[in-house]
Parts: structure tokens; sequence; C-alpha cells
């Protein structure tokens, strides 16, 4: 049987959202069909129609693969939007991570943690929401000298917050000691995926080979990790988190105050017995008039609740954590296609662990690890859209030392959250990546603004790079995918 | 007629629940601390009510998370007299009343020894609006009119929230005017250091609330050092936070000399004086404190070992706690080689002369006379450095102002520095890479301020002078906090009620026409006095009926302070604040330059005075300047906005992006925006 020769890879423009179709190619034919997430930032009904039906007719309807890389809504919102229109398709095979297999034990206690920080954040988020809509701040700080600046602070709290929670997935009312549904379930509602046991959940170090009609190809899974360690970990100084043992991976005390906590026991909701607290005796009577006798501006009521920001980030961190991280590998080249989701800090680091996969060379099975296979990646989908944080330095981009790198970036500054306006693009990734592909680099938005915004004091784009990159996203402009084409 | 007693004992702890807990610790961190005693209710005056809610901070206890209020104690309740307060414990929120109050008023009163006056609030600052004209007939000519203003409200009390949120974390709050302090369930990396999902309560924490309590009085006295104006400014907040807390920690005798016979006299090893927030590092998974001036833990061996400094850590740290460690570390080394110094007779008397100690415990009575030298010295340093607060520019601080500022106020204090103190503080900021700016070469004496040369300012300048003698001989007796803050707010903005009390503020003198276009004292404040200043984009103000450049008299107040040789000093301490709204643009020339642009797309640039007049020689002995104005321009006699200031201030502003957290990227809404709770205990991720 002939060996795949070369894969198209189409990058549709949604918004900053990943929504790919890999074209796996014998010669001139296509041999293997293989879609990798559908979803953007601020998605609208019709969003993903024109691309949908682009996808179909490129494919005949006919979904070798569908891989799943995490739950966050720009990376599956359309599945949702679009579910009329792609249950119409066929999906042979649908990948997803571990965490998503409801029959593993680890996987469970991880999701049922995730319906918890889920429904705190979401309880403040309803409570701060309140507040915005009932005007609090403006009467709060009315008289106040710099009462603007406040106010303006106040609202982008509460806007990026906002925004953080609606990419996260919708979380249940009340904890349950459940854990939150798996995409597959969902997408079975949904009726994209028809048969459950087409549906594959993937534990990282597995490799899978043989596919009918990708012959030739490798596909290396390299994330999530299975140890929380690493999920847990977003920054790179990590060094606090290395040796935990224990159980709770997050703060009770939080969570229970907001009723989010599996944990029904009163001791973590109340720190005190309920002798302590104040009765209507004068005393006690007297602490709740001094209280509201400052005036508002004194008051605590709701301070408590900005404790759910940092939350919220660790919440999305942990989710970007659990992506799919998927190294495609021609037999024959050795070369590589890396497509890591949004995998942050941890998840990069656990591949470099006591990992290796199992690759051909020259004829032979031998195992690799992770520096072999960034060393002969040709092809990357920049993480979690170009931040800092969704590619790793020193375990990461700095093993891409192949001369004959392609990269994409799907970061649109026409859709984006708002939070991450500051964070996205990262200048000093930017740059380098422009300098590692030498102008191969294609982006979902437009191109002049994201090149201003890499283009800062701290770093140096050559101008040669920059006019090969604007030649090559040039050729797309008007169209909803960019395209190209990597060679085995 | 009995005696009022001079101090209410209290029970708490040195450091925090967990040292309770280690067998070798738990003897020396239960302590009694000494408060001033403040009169019951009971007395008509303004006393100790249940809370406990005093003078200078009000607890209350209410916990928003669970909308309770706790039981306030009342610590005049005989049963609570008779037994120095309550017993230390974790699950008594009257005792974590108790904690914080304790602590915070050790904190203040430790400080005012330093400071020679009273601590204020920083006040509330709101705008009132004011409408005239409420007749019923309105006229079209008979509108009515509203003005508004900006008033300084005083704030008598901090408010203390010992139990404010649900977060491993603790904050002051400007706006508020209060301390946050929160508890959380522990997340220890190792279970064999800490009970994980241990309720941890950082209102029990000594270093906490000293700290935090450190961010009040600081704001107090500098308002404007929660502008994020340059990597330094919230920096020096947190290490100056720090080092109070630390140097605390010799104040209590018995946890000092167990710690001197621990380390056998050798304080530079690891011990628990130079360590801060032990449980608290524990709970939040870290292998020790969450802050040590002098070590670290290896983070391969998680062994203890001293922090070296390599001289890149001011060019590199920017996270403002990380930075502000490199000032804390300076100080307290500066202090270890004054401890070092003023024991090495006492080490060659207790060894023959050798100065090499015998192995061995040291005996008890070198232990108690080290103790005795350590406490003094930590107080010297602690006390140089609350002084040089008074020494520093109203804004946009640096740590090496702060340097300047120590040595001056040192100097001003102490005629003969025989034992090498200034010294000790240069060379440990030397070795971190520290220097201001704006000196030719490094020593004592040119990092001490110039006294400037005045003998051209006029007449007015000595009735300015004597305007300042009526305001200290009006002060200097006051000891109500509220008065002193009403006659500061007199002289400040005069007061035009009936004839007899009518007082030209200090403001209106400054405006007044004998100052404008006095070049020698623009050069000296590096602010603008002159016509033209709307060219520059300074707002114009119409106090007094009459355009004038906007300034704003930030502060005013009298020290007075004894000398290690009696001699005393009385100083008038004015500083001066004037902003700027610019935009940096090329012009055609292709020249960087300045314009003045009040739209969104400016920024603001703030300069500002500190004036130090000394009332023995009746003249100004100092003016410490960030100068809104270039001064090299302003020698030839040509008035522009300082480029170089503007240029720094902008790129640290506006500029680099990679130099945020995540979180503030998220959140944030940039670092002109000063409103925003900016003093949180540990920065959040």
């Amino acid at each position: 049987m002939a060996n795949v020769t070369k894969i198209k890879v189409r990058m549709y423009r949604a918004g900053t959202g990943d929504f790919f179709l890999l074209r796996f190619m014998k010669g001139s034919k296509v041999s293997f069909k293989m879609m990798i997430d559908c979803g953007c930032i601020k998605a609208g009904k019709d969003t993903f129609t024109d691309m949908i039906k682009d996808l179909k007719s490129k494919t005949g309807g006919v979904i070798d693969l569908l891989v799943v890389t995490h739950e966050h809504a720009d990376h599956i919102n359309g599945f949702e939007k679009s579910s009329a229109l792609l249950s119409q398709l066929t999906f042979k095979k649908v990948w997803f991570a571990w965490t998503e297999d409801d029959q593993d034990g680890v996987a469970n206690d991880y999701r049922e943690n995730r319906s918890e920080l889920g429904i705190a954040v979401n309880a403040a988020v309803n409570r701060l929401n309140g507040l915005m809509k009932n005007k609090y701040y403006e009467s709060l700080f009315a008289n106040e000298v710099g009462g603007e600046f406040m106010l303006k602070g106040k609202r982008r709290f509460i806007e990026s917050l906002n925004a953080l929670n609606s990419l996260n997935p919708p979380a249940p009312l009340a904890a349950t000691g459940t854990p939150l549904p798996t995409m597959i379930e969902k997408l079975m509602d949904l009726n994209i995926i028809k048969d459950r046991a087409s549906a594959d959940c993937l534990l990282p170090g597995e490799t899978k080979t043989g596919l009918a009609g990708a012959e030739g190809i490798r596909f290396h899974i390299l994330g999530p990790p299975r140890d929380f360690i690493y999920l847990d970990r977003e920054e790179a100084d990590g060094e606090n988190f290395e040796k935990r043992e224990e159980k709770s991976k997050i703060d009770f005390a939080f969570l229970s105050a907001l009723g989010a906590s599996r944990l029904k026991n009163d001791d973590a909701k109340l720190p005190f017995e309920s002798a302590h607290e104040a009765k209507s005796s004068t005393h006690d009577h007297k602490i709740r008039s001094e209280y509201e006798k400052g005036g508002n501006w004194r008051k605590i009521d709701h301070d408590w609740l900005y404790s759910a920001g940092s939350l919220a980030m660790r919440y999305e961190k942990s989710i970007n954590n659990t992506s799919l991280v998927l190294a495609i590998q021609f037999e024959n080249s050795e070369r590589v296609l890396l497509f890591p989701g949004d995998a942050e800090i941890g998840n990069w680091q656990s591949w470099h662990k006591n990992m290796e996969w199992p690759v051909k060379i020259n004829g032979q099975v031998v195992n690799k690890n992770a520096e072999y296979l960034l060393n002969k990646t040709v092809f990357y989908k920049v993480g979690h859209h170009l931040s800092q944080n969704g590619t790793a330095k020193g375990k990461g981009i700095e093993m891409m030392t192949s001369g004959e790198l392609t990269a994409m970036a799907t970061l649109d500054f026409k859709k984006i959250n708002t939070g991450w306006l500051n964070t996205m693009p990262s200048d000093l990734l930017g740059a380098d990546l422009i300098r590692r592909t030498k102008g191969k680099f294609y982006f979902v938005g437009d191109r002049a603004k994201i090149l201003s915004n890499i283009n800062t004091d701290r770093v140096t784009v050559k101008k040669a790079d920059e006019k090969i990159l604007n030649d090559l996203n040039k050729k797309f402009d008007g169209k909803i995918y960019l395209e190209c084409e990597i060679t085995g | 007629m009995n005696k009022k007693p001079p101090f209410r004992k209290l029970r708490g702890y040195a450091f925090d629940p967990s040292l309770s807990l280690q067998i070798d610790t738990a003897l020396i961190n239960n302590i009694t601390y000494k408060i001033p005693w403040e009169d019951g209710e009971a007395n008509g005056k303004a006393g100790l009510k249940p809370g406990p809610r005093g003078e200078y901070i009000e607890v209350i206890d209410y916990d928003p998370t669970v909308d309770k209020f706790y039981s306030p104690v009342d610590l005049n309740d005989p049963y609570i007299l008779a037994q120095d307060g309550l017993e230390p414990s974790g699950s008594n929120p009257q005792f974590h009343q108790q904690m914080v109050y304790a602590v915070a008023m050790t904190t203040i009163k430790n400080f005012e020894a330093g400071l020679g006056r009273l601590v204020l609030w920083s006040p509330h600052r709101i705008i009132e609006t004011n409408t005239t004209n409420t007749k019923k007939n309105k006229t079209k000519k008979n509108q009515p009119k509203t003005t508004t203003r900006i008033k300084d409200e005083y704030v008598p009390t901090l408010r203390i929230y010992p139990h404010a949120l649900r977060d491993a974390n603790a904050f002051y709050s400007p706006q508020k005017k209060a301390l946050l302090f929160g508890y959380f369930a522990a997340r220890p990396a190792d279970i064999k250091l800490q009970m994980p999902d241990n309720l941890t309560f950082s209102c029990l924490s000594h270093d906490i609330i000293a700290h935090e309590t450190t961010h009040a009085i600081l704001d107090g006295l500098h308002r404007k050092y929660t502008e994020d104006t340059n990597p330094d400014v919230l920096a020096f907040h947190e290490a100056f936070a720090d080092i109070v807390a630390l140097f605390q920690h010799f104040t209590f005798p018995e946890v000092l000399k167990n710690q001197i016979a621990a380390t056998r006299g050798n304080l530079a090893s690891q011990n628990l004086l130079g360590k801060l927030a032990q449980e608290f590092g524990i709970a939040i998974g870290s292998y020790g404190s969450l802050r040590d001036a002098i070590g670290t833990f290896d983070k391969e061996t998680k062994e203890w070992k001293p922090k070296v400094p390599t001289g890149d850590e001011y060019r590199t740290l920017t996270e403002p706690h990380e930075r502000g460690s490199i000032l804390v570390a300076a100080i307290f080394e500066a202090f270890l080689s004054i401890y070092k110094r003023r024991i090495a007779d006492l080490l060659r008397i207790a060894t023959g002369g050798t100065g090499v100690l015998e192995q061995g415990e040291l005996h008890p009575d070198l232990v108690n006379r080290l103790a005795a030298e350590a406490a003094k010295a930590s107080r010297h340093v602690l006390h140089m450095c609350i002084r040089a607060l008074d020494y520093c520019p109203p804004v946009d601080i640096t740590f090496g102002d702060f340097l300047r500022a120590i040595i001056t106020a040192d100097v001003d204090v102490v005629t003969d520095d025989d034992r090498d103190y200034r010294l000790a503080f240069v060379d440990a900021f030397q070795k971190r890479g520290i220097y201001p700016t704006g000196i030719k070469q490094l020593s004592v004496e040119s990092l001490t301020y110039p006294t400037p040369d005045t003998s051209s300012f006029g007449q007015w300048f000595r009735a300015l002078v004597d305007f300042l003698r009526d305001y200290r001989n009006e002060i200097i007796y006051c000891q109500k906090r509220d008065e002193i803050f009403e006659i500061n707010r007199k002289y400040i903005a005069g007061s035009y009620g009936s004839e007899e009390e009518k007082i030209f503020g200090l403001h209106r003198r400054l405006v007044a026409k004998a100052i404008k276009n006095t070049l020698g004292f623009e050069k000296l404040t590096g602010l603008m006095f002159s016509e033209n200043w709307k060219s520059l984009g300074i707002p114009t103000s119409m106090a007094y009926g009459e355009e004038g450049p906007s300034f704003a008299v930030h502060s005013l107040h009298l020290a007075s302070r004894v000398g290690p040789d009696g001699s005393t000093s009385n100083q008038i301490i004015v500083s001066l604040t004037q902003q700027a709204k610019i935009r940096i643009k090329t012009n055609k020339k292709g020249e960087t330059v300045i314009v003045a642009d009040e739209t969104d797309e400016g920024f603001t640039i703030t300069g500002g005075c500190t004036l130090i007049f000394d009332l023995d020689t009746t003249d100004l002995k100092y003016a410490i300047s960030k100068p809104l104005l270039d001064i090299e321009e302003l020698n030839k006699n040509v008035r522009q906005i300082n480029l170089a200031r503007s240029i720094v201030l902008q790129k640290y502003q506006l500029g680099v992006i990679g130099a945020q957290t995540r979180f503030q990227a998220y959140f944030g809404t940039g670092k002109q925006n000063s409103f925003n709770e900016p003093f949180h205990f540990l920065h959040t991720q």
C-alpha cells in the first residue's frame, strides 16, 4: 500500500479559535481526511456555516478522523452552533483526550473538580453581574476622587471574568459530587457522534498507526499528562507544586462559600462554631451598626468575590492543559506536524518526563523522546493563539530546530476575549516564530494588526521574513481559509 | 485614686500559630504584647470599646462570605483583663480580634517612636458638590450654580476586617482605609510540613498584620506612593512593610534571646528573625516561609541556604514583592554589619581576645548582652529607615532616593557617625547594584542632599518662613490626632471664617504674585509657578478668583527629633506636587518633543518636591525634588516639561506588555490606574 506523501493543512477563518481540515494525500489523491476542533470566540449562529459547506465539499461529507482537543468554547462551540450541518457528516472515528473517559477514575475525579470550579466561578460572576446591573459601583464611587478610575477597574475586571467564564463548559446548578458530562456524551446528544464505539480516549505515550488511508503516518499522543501536578501547573516556575501528595487540589474554603464544594461539610462553610456569632445583645448589636455607620465606601460586602479572578484563570489554564496533543509523523521522512491544542506549560513539560514513542528510522522501530519529535517538527499549530503560555520555551520552541518550519496561529483581533487582548500575541514568541519559519507563518486574523503587535521595542523582525509572510498570507485574502502543504 | 496603667497586656503569637505546634518554638511563640492603655468606654472619652475599637483602629469582625458578624471582644471585661487577654486560639474569633489589635497597635507605636509624631491615616478624598441659589424664583440670570471641590475628610480609625476574604491573601485597601485579611484551606507541598486543608488565618500572623498595617501608615505619610510610576514605587511599599515586620521581631526579648542562643550569635545564619509569614508560606505550597531576608530554600535539595546578591537583581526583578525583597535584603544586611561591629568587642571579651567562640552553647550572660546589642542595632536601623521617609520626594520614589534619604536624615540627627552606620548602608546597597541617579560619585558626602541657597528669594520667602513658624507654635503641643489634622489643613488651605481667625493658607501664599517668575524657586522645586503653564499641559486653577498654574500642597507637618547626643531638631516638612497632561511626539524636524494633550491620548506626569525647613536656623535646609520641569533648560531661562523623565515614565506605564503578569493582563486597567488595590500580600498570579 502506498504511503501518504503530503498533508494539506486548511485553517478556517472563524476568528480566535481552532477549526482545521487536514487532507492526507497520496500523490494527487486525497486518501484520508481529518478535522481538528470547531470553535471560536464570540461565535454566532452562522459563523461556521460557509466553512462547514467548504469542508463538506472538500471531503464528500465523510471525515475519517475528528479530533476534539479540549473543552473550551473557542475549540468546540461550532459543534453546537452548527450541529444541524455537522450531524449530516459522517465521522468514522473521533479522538478525545483520556480526560473525557467516564470509565477512568482519574478523569472522573478531575472532571468532578472542574465542576466545582465551574460552579464557583459561575456563582461569583452572576453576583458581580448583578452588582453591575444595579449600578452598584456607579453609586459607590460617585463622590470619590478617582471614582471614574475605580469604576473602570471594576468594569474591566467583571468583563474579563465574564469572558473567561463564557469559555468554560456550562456549569451545573449545584455541586452534586458527580463529574461533569464528558464531551463524548455532548457530541452524542448533538448527533454528531452516532456510535459510541467510534469515540476513543487516548493516553499520553500512545502511538496510533495503520489507519486506513493514512498509511505511512504515525499519530503520537504527547498529552495531556496523567499527573495532576502537570495539569495544575501553568507557570514555568512550578517548584511550589512538585511534591504535593494530598488530595486537595483546590481551596474548598472559597468554593464552599459559593455553594460549589461537593464536601457538604459545615466546618468548611463556617470557620467558627455558631456560639461565636454575634447575638442581638448590646455589644454585638453595636458592631453591626458600626459597620454600617462608616458609610458604604468602607464596607467589604463583595470584595471577597474578586478572588474568583484568579480562580477563573486557574480554571482556564487547567482546561487548556487537558488538551490532546498530537504529533503527526511521516514514517519515512520522520517529519512531524505538531498540534498541541491550547496546551500550557505543564502539559509541555510532561512530554519530557520519562516518555518515549515508537518511531521508524531506516525501517527499524526505535523509541524516541519528545525532544526528537520537536526537532523533527516542520509544522506547528501555535498553541493557545500565540500567547506566551501556550508554547514552552526551552522545552518547546527552542527545540524546533528544523530549518523547514511552517506555523499557523488562530488569532484574530476581531473576535477575541477582552482579557486576551493584552496577552496575545506574545511579541517574543511571535518574533521568534517569524524567524524560525522564515516568514512561513499564517494568521487567521488581520496580519497587519498582529504584526504591529509583535513588532515591539524589544524584538527585531527581519524585513525579508516579513515580506514572505505578507506574500504567503495575501494569497488567501478574502477567503474563508488559509492553507499550506507539508510534504512528507 | 489609682494611677492609670501604662500598658494593657495581651497574649498573642510572636509569629503565627504554626510555631506553637513545633516543640522547639512553642515556648517563645506565645508572648505577651504590651499595648499603650486605652481607657474603657465608661470614661466618656474615646476609649477602647468592644471590637476592639480604639483611637487608631477599629476591628470589625464581619465575614461577608457567610454574612455573619462575630461577637466583638471586650478587652475591658474583667475576666479578660485578669488573664492578659484571651488565650491564643485558632478557633476563637475573639482571639483573632485581639491578635490583630495587639499587633497593629504595636506596629503603630513602634512607628511613632521612630517618626517623632503621631500617625495619621490617609484622608478620604471626596468630591464635594455645592449648589448655590436654591431659590424658587429662577430667572435666566439666576440659575443655580454648582461648584465642586476636592475635600480631604479626616479618617480617625483604620478598619480591620480579620475575616474578609476566603483567599490566601490579605491587603490594605487605600480606598477603604481598611485591612482585609483572608483565610483559606492549606495546600502544603509536603504533608509532613502541615496538615492539608488546615484552615489558615492570615489575621493570626504577626508578620502579615504588621506588614499590612505598615502599608496603611506609609499611605498616610506618602499618599502618592500608590501610583505605579516606576518599577520601584510599589516595590518600595512592599519592602518597607516587610522591613517593619522583620525588625519588630527584635522587639520580642524572649524570641531574640532564643534565636541568639540558637545561632550562637550569628544572625546571618538561618533564623526565625529574618523570616516572614512561615505558616502562610507553607500553606500555599512553599517549603518554608513566604519571604526571607537572608536566605532561601534550594529548589533541588529543599535546604536553606544564604542568599548571595549577584548585583543583577535590581535590573531584572520587576514584580513588586520580588523587587522589594532586594531592598529588604539590603537593609537587613546593613543591620547585620552594624550588629557584627557592635558585638565584636563582646566576643573578644568572652573568648579571651580571640573572638572565636568555643563549641557548645553560649553563656546566658553573653546571650543577654548580644541580644541587647541586636535589639539596639535593629532599633537604630529601623528608626533610620522611618526617619528617612520625611526626606523622600512626594512622588515617584526609587530605591536610590531612599538611600539618599537615609543618609541625609541620619546626618541631620547623628552628628558623629563613629560606628559607620551610614557606610554599612552604602555598602549593602552597592552590593545589589542600587545607585541613586544624579550624583557624580558615591560617598556619604555626595549622598547627602545639599542645602540650597535661598538668599535671592526675597521678602516673600522670609514671610513664608515666619508663617511656618506660626504653624510650628500652634501644632507643637497638640497631641490629638484630629486636631493635628485640622491644623494642618488650616495652614495648607487657609481659614476664611471670621476676621480674627482669617489665615491665608500656604497654598495661597505660593500662588501670590510675589513668587511668580521666581526662577530660583522653580529651579529648586522643579515645579512651574510662571505664566505660560497652559502650553506645558499644566491645568489651570481658579482658586482665589485668579487664573494660575494648578499645584497642590500635598502635605505639611512638624517633625521633632532628638539625636543620640541629646541635640534636638525641629523641622517643618512641606511637600508640593504638580501635574501635567502631555504627549510625546516626533516633530517635523524628527526631534522628540512634548506637547500638551488633555485628551485620552495624553498621559499624566507628576512632579513633586519635599521642602525641609529647619526652624532653628530659620531657613530651607533641603529641597528634594522630582522635577516636572527640565532643570537644565530652566538654567537657560526656558521652561519646558522634563523630557527625560517623561520618556522613562511613558515607557514604563504604557510600554512593555510583557512585564505584566497574566492576571494583570487579563484583569488590569494598566499602570496609570492606581485605584485598584495595589497591595495584596501575595501577588496574584
